[in-house]
């Protein structure tokens, strides 16, 4: 990648003008600046910024600086400790969101018959309007529901409960609901994973005799690990900053405080009466969750580029 | 970097076709399982639709299947989600920020891979670590910000924040497209005199097909879907998204389980035609796209 | 003479309404009462000003109204017209509207409010705290001495805001679930008593008996049990959860879920699965809205037909039962209504006069009638010719305002509250916790 002509260095020194146009071959400091700058602008105006403003407000109570008052008060603020717990208990269900989508992969890249279809339908929820899927949930899932009546209508009356009106339940029905949203693209992520490994590898598997599960943990699992890696990041910072408009039209943190998660208890304190400190103290130590999840992230994707 | 290659996943197993498709009964069960799948995901949203389509007389004697057929109901919610206003709002944003993001985006990326500056590796990285950022956790200073500029309430100003939050990952791959890209292709413009700018966006973008499809695509799809920005940004109703407007719509009076079904339908008709008619794009997109990140 | 719909602070309008301003202040100022003078409202002879009177003082130099309001599609439409008829009846003054949405209504007031700068004339929610602005509004006691007697909802204290429009809730009742339950659909429960017997046999019919929804409970039934067990005393000098009146409502909650008034194991997260079951005659009741568009209302006649459904007040308590010794205010009301839209009049105005006026112009019987025919309000106004209504259960439902009385309740309750209560008393139906932790864990979300 780097070919710079060491020969003719030094030889002359181009005009501003031919720097900013770009015909000098040797120098493209000045155009590289112009060509960043209109992301830099927006990149650092709207979200640097404000981020230096937040930690500011931060320290702030009706403008008066009160150091980490709205820190400690965070700490004792029950709600938001148990949004955060919500959120926690949410992980247990991770690995399904991990391991499905790779099975899935892993079947459809057998090619079955129209693997193509599958894949595509698969996929559809993604494209959907989260808040849409959550009012469609709301009716498939409510006590006057499909899954409900047909529960009944089967004799399994004891078993029709309104999930998303229920504390035990409504924050794993949510995660139900983004499950259906979220399973094909993970599937398409692996899908792209698969792709990548040597064919030889499976034909060599082939010849051993091994069958569909054998090849999978021997050959698929160890080859596709880096997407795996790559799609639970994704998942994570999804469930820690993804299901604001699933929770807006299920349940809306409800019932009781079951289902309240950071991000919606961010939202509320923010459309309450805003009081400006706190909601950014609230919302900066989310930050450090995700910005601890995206560093490996980056990391992540940078080694394996290199 | 992997290679600009984008679908691999439509390549090889078409590539292996011919050796293994034989009809065996785990095949068959295989195929069954997926139907399955495919039955689950289906189910709801047919479900809605054919509630959206029930009558009041078919909404009163609770009747299952919605024959005939009524559209007092859809056409109840169009009239009350302002339509199509926030239809036409919608796609003022989407395509708005696509544009903009192709622009500020591939110009970033190109001068980060492409030209010959100190430090551009740094300014690359040092973007795409924002992507580190999400909106939630500066909710407050960046309305404040917004609100400072006057740009609550105003088209531009989602526009620019819209824009601003799909950057990172925009230019990620952006980069990511350029690198593969052989630097003869640059050099050559440049010995025929061509500017930065003219060799980018005559020469470049039009060999990047691919990832200006991959970008428009999920950029696109990511602002229509959103609500949490409109939420916060936009309180004027005429200048209002289709999807926010419509959410609205659930908690009012009056609603059944029909409007709600309504609600959902016409919410998701746009996206589910965009989806069958740019559907492999959109799944190359995701393949590729997402593995690059 | 159209209503446009602009942006408030558009640069046009901006432009347009400075040179209004300008113009009108030297008229003003000639007249030796100036507009930034706040409290203007209270020299005497602006008791008197009319809409009529307006117009002439307002004929030379055209006035430039902006309004903020949170109606939609047809209510929009009938508030357009009542502003296009003040217009006509007022030369010079034209009306430019912005319209938000009600969720994003307030947060929308607050950025005026903090501004020091807006519209004209504001709509405010009886419900929701406009005495929570009113250090930013004009006090119009003295000028609203002719209107009083045309609308009920004033405030016992100051007034700052011109009701026009009442709402609450009621019990909707399906004729048919009653009388397969033999009971009588001309008499429904009047008494707790006789609540508990009809849902008695209700229930051993195998169905719900108040229909409703884990959105609905705080908003409704909170709100309607405290306007049977709290008197606008009670609120004088604030009030906590806890304090006997607002715990005792929520008590009466308790009694209710465990009469399986309400069913935990049917109740669905929102109103339109309540609404479901009531329409399919699995519940006998529904917890109606008395609301502004009368949706709820127009609907059920919609599907139920007019003459298959009744409406009746909520159930009283009495001194005995449900809870032998419950304090039940003398002051207390069945009908849990308060003033459902309001509007106000900022101190920043610059017309506060012609607001005023057109504030007080939504109080004639005319406009009242037209708006409530239009489904945009539910009537504030003691002088609807009833008769007039064509609907038996439109009129049942005017005739219940005689038994309005507003309760600062909805006033005074702060959102820390309302988030509290909608949590804590979905904790409540699901028997989670009983009426007193309830009270304590929402009084301790007071900051």
């Amino acid at each position: 990648m780097k070919t710079t002509n060491v020969a003719s260095e030094g030889t002359f020194r181009p005009s501003m003008r031919q720097r900013v146009l770009g015909r000098n071959p040797h120098g493209e400091g000045v155009t590289g600046l112009l060509f960043f700058a209109p992301a830099l602008i927006l990149v650092f105006g709207f979200k640097g910024l404000p981020l230096v403003r937040g930690i500011l407000t931060s320290l702030t109570v009706k403008g008066h600086f009160v150091g980490l008052a709205n820190y400690e008060r965070m700490l004792k603020d029950h709600l938001w400790l148990e949004s955060l717990g919500n959120a926690a208990r949410g992980f247990v269900v991770l690995p399904i969101f991990i391991v499905v989508p790779l099975f899935l992969a892993a079947v459809l890249f057998q090619r079955v018959r129209g693997w193509k279809f599958f894949r595509a339908t698969f996929f559809l929820g993604y494209v959907l309007p989260a808040a849409m899927a959550g009012i469609m949930f709301g009716i498939i899932l409510g006590s006057n529901g499909p899954l409900l009546s047909f529960l009944r209508a089967v004799g399994l009356g004891g078993l029709a409960v309104p999930l998303l009106a229920r504390t035990e339940t409504s924050l794993w029905a949510v995660y139900s609901v983004v499950f259906w949203a979220w399973f094909g693209f993970g599937t398409l992520v692996y899908l792209g994973g698969l792709a990548a490994i040597p064919e030889d590898l499976y034909d060599a598997a082939k010849a051993d005799g091994a069958g569909f599960l054998q090849t999978l943990m021997h050959i698929t699992v160890p080859a596709v690990l880096p997407t795996m890696a790559y799609w639970t990041v994704v998942c994570t910072s999804g469930f820690l900053l993804g299901l604001f408009p699933f929770l807006h039209t299920l349940t809306a943190g409800g019932p009781g405080y079951s289902s309240l998660l950071p991000e919606y208890y961010l939202y509320r304190a923010f459309t309450q009466p805003v009081d400006p400190g706190y909601s950014s103290a609230l919302g900066l130590s989310l930050f450090v969750f995700v910005l601890l999840i995206t560093l490996l992230e980056i990391r992540l994707l940078y080694g394996r580029a290199e | 970097m992997a290679s600009p290659t984008v679908a691999p996943s439509e390549r090889t197993p078409a590539g292996r076709r011919a050796q293994r498709s034989r009809l065996r009964p785990g095949r068959i069960a295989v195929f069954i399982f997926l139907s399955l799948i495919t039955v689950a995901v289906l189910f709801p949203i047919a479900y809605v639709f054919n509630e959206s389509l029930i009558s009041a007389a078919g909404l009163r004697n609770g009747t299952l299947l919605a024959i005939p057929p009524s559209l007092d109901s859809l056409s109840e919610v169009w009239r009350r989600s302002g339509m199509p206003l926030s239809f036409i709002n919608s796609l003022i944003y989407s395509s708005g920020s696509v544009i903009a993001l192709w622009v500020v985006g591939s110009m970033a990326a190109y001068a980060g891979t492409k030209l010959k500056m100190k430090g551009r590796n740094a300014l690359l990285f040092g973007i795409v670590l924002f992507l580190a950022l999400p909106f939630q956790t500066i909710l407050y200073p960046l309305f404040a910000q917004i609100k400072d500029l006057g740009w609550v309430n105003e088209r531009y100003g989602l526009i620019v924040v819209m824009t601003a939050f799909g950057l990172p990952v925009t230019i990620f791959q952006f980069a990511a497209y350029f690198r593969s890209l052989p630097n003869e292709v640059v050099e050559a413009a440049k010995i025929d005199g061509a500017s930065a700018l003219r060799t980018l966006f005559q020469v470049i973008l039009p060999m990047s097909m691919p990832v200006l499809a991959i970008t428009g695509v999920l950029n696109a799809i990511w602002t229509w879907n959103a609500i949490y920005l409109p939420l916060i940004l936009i309180t004027k109703r005429d200048n209002q998204t289709m999807v926010v407007t419509l959410a609205q719509l659930v908690g009012e009076s009056g609603v059944t389980n029909t409007t709600a079904a309504s609600i959902a339908v016409l919410g998701m008709l746009p996206m589910v035609i965009f989806f069958l008619i740019a559907q492999r794009t959109i799944i190359k997109g995701m393949a590729s796209g997402a593995v690059r990140g | 003479m159209q209503v446009r719909r602009v942006p408030l602070m558009g640069a046009a309008a901006r432009r347009k309404g400075l040179t209004a301003f300008a113009s009108l202040a030297i008229v003003l100022a000639a007249c030796g009462s100036g507009a930034s003078t706040a409290p203007s409202a209270a020299s005497p002879t602006s008791a008197n000003v009319t809409a009529g009177a307006t117009a002439a003082a307002t004929a030379v130099e055209p006035v430039t109204l902006h309004v903020v309001h949170w109606f939609e599609s047809g209510a929009n439409d009938a508030l357009n017209a009542t502003f296009k008829e003040f217009e006509q009846a007022n030369p010079g003054v034209t009306i430019e509207t912005e319209q938000v949405p009600y969720g994003q209504y307030f947060q929308k007031v607050g950025a005026y409010l903090a501004a020091g700068d807006g519209p004209d004339m504001i709509m405010g929610q009886g419900g929701l705290s406009h005495l929570e602005w009113k250090d930013s509004l004009v006090p119009i006691d003295s000028q609203i001495t002719d209107v009083k007697s045309k609308v009920v909802g004033w405030q016992t204290g100051v007034n700052y805001a011109v009701p026009f429009s009442l709402q609450g809730h009621l019990l909707a009742y399906r004729n048919d679930v009653l009388t397969q339950a033999g009971l009588d659909p001309a008499n429904p429960p009047q008494t707790w008593r006789q609540m508990a017997d009809a849902c008695t046999k209700i229930l051993a019919l195998g169905k719900q008996c108040i229909a409703t929804g884990f959105k609905d409970i705080p908003q409704v039934l909170g709100v309607a049990l405290a306007q049977l067990t709290t008197s606008p005393k009670d609120y004088v000098n604030g009030f906590k959860f806890t304090d006997p009146p607002i715990a005792d409502s929520l008590r009466l909650l308790q009694d209710m879920i465990q009469r399986k008034w309400l069913d935990p194991s049917l109740a669905d997260l929102d109103r339109a699965g309540a609404y479901d079951k009531f329409i399919k005659g699995d519940a006998a009741f529904l917890v109606a809205l008395l609301v502004s568009p009368l949706e709820g209302y127009a609907n059920l006649t919609k599907v139920l037909g007019e003459n298959n459904y009744g409406m009746t007040l909520l159930p009283t308590p009495e001194a005995d039962f449900p809870i032998p010794g419950l304090s039940i205010s003398s002051e207390s009301t069945r009908l849990d209504a308060g003033v459902g839209q309001l509007w106000v009049v900022p101190k920043w105005s610059k017309h506060q006069q012609e607001a005023i006026a057109l504030a007080k112009f939504f109080t004639d019987k005319n406009v009242q009638f037209d708006l409530a025919k239009a489904g945009a309000i539910f009537p504030a106004s003691t002088e609807i010719d009833s008769s007039l209504i064509p609907s038996p259960q439109y009129q049942k439902l005017v005739g219940y305002l005689k038994q309005v009385r507003v309760n600062p309740w909805w006033e005074l309750r702060p959102q820390f509250y309302v988030h509290g209560q909608i949590a804590e008393e979905q904790l409540m139906l699901l028997g989670k916790e009983d009426a007193t932790q309830a009270a304590a864990n929402i009084q301790a979300l007071a900051p």
